[in-house]
């Protein structure tokens, strides 16, 4: 009634500034709006790729002799899996469980050596928590399912993708080391067998001309 | 009928008030709603530049690696021109083994002969001492045939050092027999490894070339989701 009778009073008397101010701060702040949480899930999804991007580059520099092009074969396999469909919150030890399942023991082993293997578990952690961000977009919101499709595009096609791609690079460069050297194998091969053979051709010309000459 | 009055503009306004609130949130939901499609533009166009940045890297990745291509190609095609010149060195060998045979009997030949004759030369001169010490020639007879025999013995001992050379011309055949039989197990050897090398390269030319073609079809892949991309990015960016 107070409020209504306020309201009807003209001219308006000028508010104190000081009443609206209580009142918005006696409200709780404001949740972030959905742009917000788009630009959260992008730089998230940002965050994620460069992260990935530094795994693979530590596991396309291990030494040679370590099987990396498995490594990434199985890497891309599983940030391309079924774990991170999940909308559930972070779970260390599936996660833990599935790499158990996911990676073989050989990979296991070079990845703690290489200091790769926290990396991947916490990424893990960032790729679960976007997918939950990305569904909850995706429920509240039309684009929010183009932004939920392509997060997975994202992650079930571009980052196996990167991984396979690096499988490629690594091979590229034993490749040319290896063919470099086969090269100068087999020009230092022809080199001492044409030497060796004018030596020869030389020494029996020699003899025939001594005996030639008798 | 005051009281009604207050009553009936009271409700009236808050009537209005509902309405104003009500119309505040719808244009506070269309507001978010127009962010929120900005924001999903941003997205996509951002989808879109990490899907270019692969394409990109694929790009770059597919040059260095079809100039490899190119390298590998050219080593092929070294260890076929190496293996070919390797089995004419081959012949070659062989070629000069058998010629070494045949001055190594010739060589023998000569030398035996040489020794025959000397040996032979040796004997005469020997007899012809005797004669001379045992008949009694005349002064000037004695001193000639004396001459002759200095002079042939002078030349056999040329001869015995003609014959010295010899004897080490057939063991230079010799050595040299040696030097052929280990240099056709060696060229053998080359034979082989080159051969290894050459099976090795075209291995890795198959794969490179596998790899060139799996890096196209990403390509082509990457560009089939962007064109995907850009439909829907166009189907959601806010007309003007």
């Amino acid at each position: 009634m107070a409020y209504a009778l306020t309201a009807c009073s003209t001219p308006p008397a000028p508010t104190p500034k000081a009443e609206p101010v209580a009142t918005i701060s006696a409200q709780p702040p404001p949740g972030p709006s959905l742009a917000d949480q788009i630009q959260e899930a992008i730089a998230a999804i940002d965050l994620i790729i460069l992260r990935y991007d530094t795994l693979l580059t530590t596991i396309e520099r291990l030494p040679s002799g370590k099987p990396s092009e498995k490594i990434f074969e199985e890497v891309g396999a599983y940030i391309g899996g079924d774990l991170f469909e999940s909308v559930e919150p972070p779970n260390q030890d599936r996660i833990l469980a599935t790499i158990a399942k996911s990676f073989s023991f050989a990979t296991q082993v070079v990845m703690i050596e290489a200091g790769v293997q926290a990396d991947l578990i916490s990424l893990s952690d960032k790729l679960v928590d976007l997918n939950a961000r990305t569904a909850d977009l995706s429920s509240r919101f039309d684009q929010g399912k183009t932004v939920r499709t392509y997060a997975r595009k994202v992650r079930r096609e571009l980052m196996p993708l990167m991984a396979q791609l690096r499988a490629m690079a690594r091979a590229d460069t034993t490749d040319r080391e290896g063919i470099s050297k086969l090269d100068a194998e087999t020009k230092k091969i022809v080199a001492l067998s044409r030497q060796s053979l004018q030596a020869l051709e030389r020494e029996t010309r020699s003899i025939e001309t001594e005996l030639g000459g008798k | 009928m005051t009281r009604k009055a207050i009553i009936v503009m009271s409700s009236s306004v808050s009537a209005l008030l509902a309405m104003g609130t009500g119309v505040n949130s719808y244009q506070q939901t269309q507001r978010d709603q127009r962010e929120a499609l900005k924001a999903t533009v941003v997205a996509m166009q951002f989808f879109d530049g990490a899907l270019e940045r692969v394409k990109t890297s694929i790009g770059q990745s597919s040059d260095m690696r079809e100039d490899l291509i190119r390298q590998t190609d050219a080593l092929l095609k070294d260890t076929v021109t190496t293996e070919h010149e390797l089995l004419e060195h081959g012949s070659r060998i062989a070629g000069l083994s058998k010629k070494r045979t045949e001055l190594s009997l010739e060589a023998a030949r000569i030398l035996s002969d040489a020794k025959a004759a000397m040996s032979e030369a040796s004997d005469a001169v020997g007899e012809c001492r005797r004669i001379v010490q045992k008949e009694k020639l005349k002064a000037s007879q004695a001193a000639r045939i004396e001459d002759e025999l200095r002079a042939k013995t002078k030349l056999m001992q040329e001869v015995r050092a003609g014959l010295d050379r010899f004897e080490s011309l057939v063991g230079r055949c010799e050595s040299l027999a040696g030097s052929l039989q280990l240099y056709a197990e060696q060229n053998r050897t080359a034979l082989e490894r080159m051969q290894a090398i050459k099976r090795q390269t075209e291995e890795r030319l198959s794969l490179q070339r596998a790899r060139q073609a799996a890096a196209q079809e990403v390509s082509e892949r990457l560009s089939r989701v962007q064109a995907e991309l850009k439909q829907d990015l166009e189907s959601i960016q806010p007309k003007n």
